[in-house]
């Protein structure tokens, strides 16, 4: 128990709250596991769709492609990405781009932390199965 | 009495172009009993309304080809096959957002990331709105059936309930009536007046059909109609006593033939024993048997008939609804105008000579033949 706990303070909420994600799919671990797995899965082509666009210059592009970016994540909750893609939203809309290169390395970075803890996530149920 | 009972609705339409949050919706809404179909944009789940198999969609906003704000429009422009229940689910809740998607026609808004729980308790609400949509229709449509054998040419029925609205809402701006009659009384009265001679199901063709004034006893028969018709539903509101249109549309069926001075059937009640419902559609139904063409008359003029309604004050009808209806008989005329206009006159000419019965009006087989 004790063990559980400690594992459950390391979790890195910001990143991935999977109370929220579990009881947004009425307690169903399993499929919440496979659809982060498939969100990130499509993660390095949408980075680069987002990346091509931003060094394009089309903000109304940049927006719909981080909105879209911000709605998946909440619906995971998966609150870090979800902040950072709205803040390149919220610049985009308002046709601030000299950030926006900068912001998407923090959502690529947003995202390398959410992989980890899918990871972390499907070690503990793989090592709860083996005991 | 819960209306919902039996109208689960049991296909959801989810438009959403990401798929992640499609599955999550449809996870969710399967889990609560729904068969979920997804369209991947606004062009796609037309097609899915246009089949008429989805009462309630929930649509994201942000979509390629068609966003959701378009889809509402679009789907408002044909709503002529039933109301689609539409909840648009964005991240994006500030005002200016929901009043251009509320107008829009969407129905309701849920905030991204949704919990199943909030989802299933808007559903709800507008399988609510869905199934009383659906009553609403199913009394029209009975009112309907009996009133196709002595009223072939239709429109009275649209017309008694416009009339009955209009009179609510002259009425309602008095001080008498003003806490008797509020929204939910007009709504009521809209809805059941159509009900008022669904009795008429009880009487025979030879006499409802008969072009001409009818005898003493054939007369006895044809009143009736307020009894079959008030008994029937009696038995119904008995039965559901918490179910205020069936209290109301009972009180119109068995009362809509009293008159103010007790000389009315068939329980000859005077005044304000009559149920105030009764009253109202009494008027609003004479209004219309007098400009209207039955088998055993042509249809006055609306001069004539108000004329006629006017002399009836304080013997056939109560004198407040009289000044009603004296201040309203414009749009009285306003309506009939338009629904004869909408079935090409087909309610027939009026008379152009006033007829000998505006003398006699307390006596007229006008007002008890309706």
């Amino acid at each position: 128990m004790i063990h559980q706990m400690n594992r459950a303070s390391e979790r890195d909420s910001d990143a991935l709250n999977r109370e929220e994600l579990v009881d947004r799919l009425l307690g169903n671990v399993a499929l919440a596991q496979r659809m982060l797995s498939q969100f990130l899965d499509t993660i390095p082509e949408e980075i680069d769709l987002l990346e091509a666009v931003i060094r394009i210059g089309y903000p109304e592009e940049i927006a719909s492609l981080a909105h879209r970016h911000k709605g998946t994540a909440k619906t995971l909750a998966a609150g870090r990405v979800a902040e950072v893609a709205a803040e390149i939203e919220i610049q985009a809309r308002e046709g601030s781009t000299s950030n926006l290169l900068s912001l998407l390395d923090e959502l690529r970075t947003s995202y390398t932390h959410l992989q980890d803890e899918l990871d972390a996530w499907a070690r503990e149920a793989s090592d709860g199965a083996s005991k | 009495m819960n209306y919902s009972v039996g109208l689960r609705l049991s296909s959801i339409l989810v438009v959403d172009d990401d798929p992640i949050a499609a599955e999550a919706l449809r996870y969710a809404l399967t889990n609560c009993g729904y068969e979920v179909t997804v369209a991947g944009d606004g062009i796609e789940a037309l097609d899915y309304v246009r089949t008429g198999n989805y009462r309630i969609v929930i649509s994201d906003v942000e979509m390629p080809k068609m966003n959701g704000i378009d889809f509402c429009r679009e789907v408002r422009k044909r709503d002529a096959c039933g109301y689609t229940y539409l909840i648009l689910l964005t991240g994006r809740c500030d005002t200016d957002s929901v009043v251009v998607g509320l107008n829009a026609g969407a129905d309701d808004y849920i905030a991204k990331p949704f919990h199943p729980s909030e989802l299933q308790m808007r559903i709800r609400a507008g399988e609510r709105l869905l199934a009383l949509e659906s009553r609403d229709l199913m009394i029209f449509a009975l009112a309907k059936l009996a009133d196709r054998r002595d009223h072939e040419t239709g429109g009275h029925l649209e017309r008694i309930r416009e009339y009955s609205r209009l009179l609510c809402f002259e009425l309602a701006k008095k001080p008498e009536y003003r806490e008797e009659i509020d929204e939910v009384f007009i709504q009521l009265i809209y809805d059941t007046s159509p009900l008022h001679d669904i009795g008429k199901v009880g009487i025979p063709d030879r006499i409802l059909l008969k072009p001409g004034r009818l005898t003493e006893e054939e007369f006895k028969i044809m009143a009736e109609h307020t009894q079959i018709g008030g008994e029937t539903l009696q038995a119904v509101a008995e039965a559901y006593p918490k179910a205020a249109f069936l209290q109301m549309a009972y009180q119109i069926t068995v009362s809509h033939h009293e008159r103010w001075d007790g000389s009315g059937y068939p329980n000859g009640l005077s005044g304000r024993e009559i149920p105030l419902p009764g009253r109202i559609v009494a008027m609003a139904d004479v209004y219309d048997a007098l400009t209207s063409q039955r088998v055993y008359k042509s249809a006055y003029p609306h001069d004539v008939a108000v004329k006629m309604i006017q002399k009836g004050s304080g013997s056939h009808f109560e004198p407040g609804i009289v000044q009603a209806f004296l201040a309203l008989q414009d749009e009285f005329r306003a309506v009939k105008e338009h629904y004869d206009q909408q079935r090409g006159k087909e309610t027939g000419q009026f008379l152009t000579q006033v007829p000998p019965i505006v003398t006699g009006v307390v006596n007229s087989p006008v007002m008890d033949q309706t």
